[in-house]
C-alpha cells in the first residue's frame, strides 16, 4: 500500500493532527477533499470568480499555518468553512460596504418576475441575495445553498443557533417580495420574528 | 422567540453530517435537507436548495494553490530544521571560519589521545589502552572530518550503560498500523540509514525524541536500555504521530511503537514491544 494510499483512509482530524506534526503531505489531502465545497462556498459568498479565487487561496494557505490552532471541538470542515468565510468577508468589506435591506418591505424586484425564465429566476436570487443584510445572506447561503445544519452554520458564523434560524427566517421573508413570491397564508412576510441583538 | 422557528434544519442530525463528512474521502456537496412546506412556507429555501451546484474548483486554481502550499511546506521545513537544536547530522559544508576550530579540535585530539594513553600505558592497563583510545578517537574523528556524529560512541563510553552503542534516527513519515506494523517494522530493521537526514530536535513536530539523549531516556522507559542497536523512525502509527524503534538485544531485533512525547517518566507505548522474525 503506497503512502499516499495510506493517507486517503485517515480522517480529517488525523490528517490535519498529521500535518502539525510535520508530514508533508497530510494537508495536501485535506485540500484534494475540500476544495470543490470551499471553492462553492466562496462563489455563493463572493458572488465574483476572481475574489472567490483569491479568498480560498488566502484561506486555505491561512489553514495550512493556523492548522495548530485548531482545537478539534468542531469538524475539520466546519473549522475550514468559517476560515473560507472569514477571508470572504474581509474582502468583500474591502471593496464596498454591505448594504442592509430595512426590515419592512423592500421592493422593486418584485413586479419584473412575470416571465422569468429559469436562468433569469437564478439572477433574481442572486441579486435578491445581494440585497440582504450580510447576516442574512450569510446564513442562507450556509443553511438553504450549502446545506449545513443550524449548528455548523453557527459555529462558523460564531453566532447562537437561534440567530442563525432567526437570520434564514428574516432572509426568507425579504426574500419573497423581491422575489414576486406569494406570501404564505399563515405566517405574512412583513411581521418576520425579530432577531436576538446584533443583525450582522 | 426566534428559537421556536419552525425550521427543521435545527433537527438535523448533526453528528450524522459530521461523521458524513469525515469518513468521505471526497467532500461532496451536500443539498438542504427537511425542505417540505411545514420546514419554510415561503418557498425560499426550496428556491435556494434547488440552484446548480457551481462548477468543481477550476484547474488552474488548484495549481495555483498547490503550488502556494508546496512553497508553504518548504519554507516550513527551512524554518523547522534551521530554528532551534543541532542537527544529529551536520551537512558537508563547513563555514571557513570553522576550519581552524576543526584543526585544532583534531589537534587536541591527537594530544587527549597521547597524554591518555601514557597515563594508562603508566597505570599497566595495556587493555584499556585500545578501548580508551579508540573511543576517544571515534569521538574526535568525526569532528575532525567535518563531520557530525550519527551514533552515539561518545556517549556509549562515558559510563551511562543505558547508552545503546549506536543509534540511527530517521524521519520517514511511514503510516504503520497495527496490521502492519511487523511487516513494515522488519523492513526498517533491514535498513541502513545511511544517507539520513539533518533534524531540529527541538522542534515542535518532533521533540526530544528525536535528539539521541531523549531517544536514550524513552529506551530506558521501555526497557529497552540495554540494547546494542537502535533504529528510530519518525513516523506514524495509527494516523498518530509517532517513532518506532527497532532495539537489537545480542542480535534481537525487538519492535516498539512509541509516541513522540516518550520520555523516561512516560513511555507513551502505542504498540508493545514485539521481536521480530
Amino acid at each position: 500500500m503506497s503512502r499516499l494510499d495510506d493517507l486517503f483512509e485517515l480522517t480529517d482530524h488525523e490528517l490535519l493532527s498529521a500535518h502539525c506534526a510535520g508530514d508533508p503531505d497530510a494537508f495536501g489531502e485535506i485540500f484534494r477533499r475540500h476544495r470543490d465545497r470551499m471553492w462553492a462556498l466562496a462563489l455563493r459568498t463572493t458572488r465574483d470568480p476572481e475574489m472567490a479565487a483569491d479568498a480560498v487561496q488566502e484561506a486555505f494557505i491561512a489553514a495550512f499555518r493556523r492548522a495548530d490552532s485548531f482545537r478539534g471541538d468542531a469538524a475539520v470542515t466546519t473549522w475550514l468553512h468559517r476560515i473560507v468565510v472569514n477571508s470572504c468577508l474581509d474582502r468583500l468589506r474591502r471593496i464596498k460596504p454591505v448594504v442592509g435591506l430595512p426590515d419592512a418591505d423592500h421592493g422593486d424586484l418584485a413586479d419584473k418576475h412575470d416571465h422569468h425564465h429559469s436562468v433569469d429566476v437564478r439572477l433574481d436570487i442572486q441579486r435578491a441575495l445581494e440585497q440582504l443584510p450580510e447576516g442574512q445572506r450569510m446564513a442562507l447561503v450556509l443553511v438553504d445553498m450549502h446545506g449545513l445544519s443550524i449548528t455548523e452554520a453557527a459555529s462558523i458564523l460564531a453566532v447562537a443557533e437561534g440567530t442563525i434560524k432567526s437570520r434564514c427566517a428574516r432572509g426568507r421573508a425579504a426574500m419573497v417580495p423581491l422575489l414576486g413570491l406569494p406570501a404564505p397564508p399563515d405566517k405574512p412576510v412583513s411581521h418576520p420574528p425579530k432577531e436576538p441583538m446584533a443583525s450582522s | 422567540m426566534p428559537s421556536e422557528l419552525p425550521d427543521q434544519t435545527a433537527a438535523l442530525p448533526a453528528e450524522r453530517l459530521a461523521t458524513d463528512i469525515e469518513v468521505s474521502t471526497l467532500i461532496a456537496p451536500r443539498k438542504p435537507v427537511g425542505s417540505s412546506p411545514d420546514d419554510d412556507q415561503t418557498g425560499v429555501r426550496a428556491l435556494l436548495s434547488a440552484l446548480p451546484e457551481p462548477d468543481p474548483m477550476p484547474a488552474y486554481l488548484v495549481e495555483r494553490i498547490c503550488a502556494s502550499l508546496a512553497a508553504e511546506e518548504g519554507q516550513r521545513v527551512v524554518l523547522t530544521s534551521g530554528a532551534s537544536v543541532t542537527p544529529l547530522l551536520a551537512t558537508a559544508r563547513r563555514r571557513p571560519g570553522r576550519l581552524l576550530f576543526s584543526i585544532a579540535g583534531a589537534a587536541a585530539a591527537v594530544v587527549m589521545i597521547g597524554v591518555l594513553g601514557n597515563n594508562l600505558l603508566r597505570d599497566n592497563q595495556s587493555g584499556g589502552v585500545t578501548s580508551a583510545a579508540s573511543s576517544a578517537l571515534a569521538s574526535a574523528a568525526p569532528e575532525s572530518r567535518g563531520q557530525a556524529p550519527i551514533t552515539s560512541d561518545d556517549k556509549a563510553v562515558s559510563g551511562n550503560t543505558l547508552t545503546p552503542a549506536s543509534i540511527q534516527i530517521r524521519v520517514s513519515n511511514v503510516r504503520y498500523t497495527r496490521a502492519t506494523f511487523v511487516t513494515k517494522a522488519r523492513s526498517l530493521a533491514d535498513v541502513t540509514f545511511d544517507s539520513p537526514q539533518p533534524m531540529a530536535a527541538d522542534s515542535s513536530a518532533v521533540g526530544p525524541i528525536g535528539t539521541t539523549s531523549g531517544l536514550t531516556d524513552c529506551l530506558s522507559a521501555i526497557g529497552a536500555g540495554g540494547a546494542q542497536l537502535v533504529q528510530a523512525d519518525l513516523a506514524f502509527y495509527e494516523g498518530q504521530p509517532a517513532v518506532i524503534i527497532v532495539a537489537r538485544t545480542d542480535g534481537v531485533p525487538t519492535a516498539y511503537a512509541v509516541g513522540r512525547g516518550c520520555s523516561r517518566a512516560d513511555a507513551s507505548l502505542l504498540h508493545q514491544g514485539i521481536v521480530l522474525p
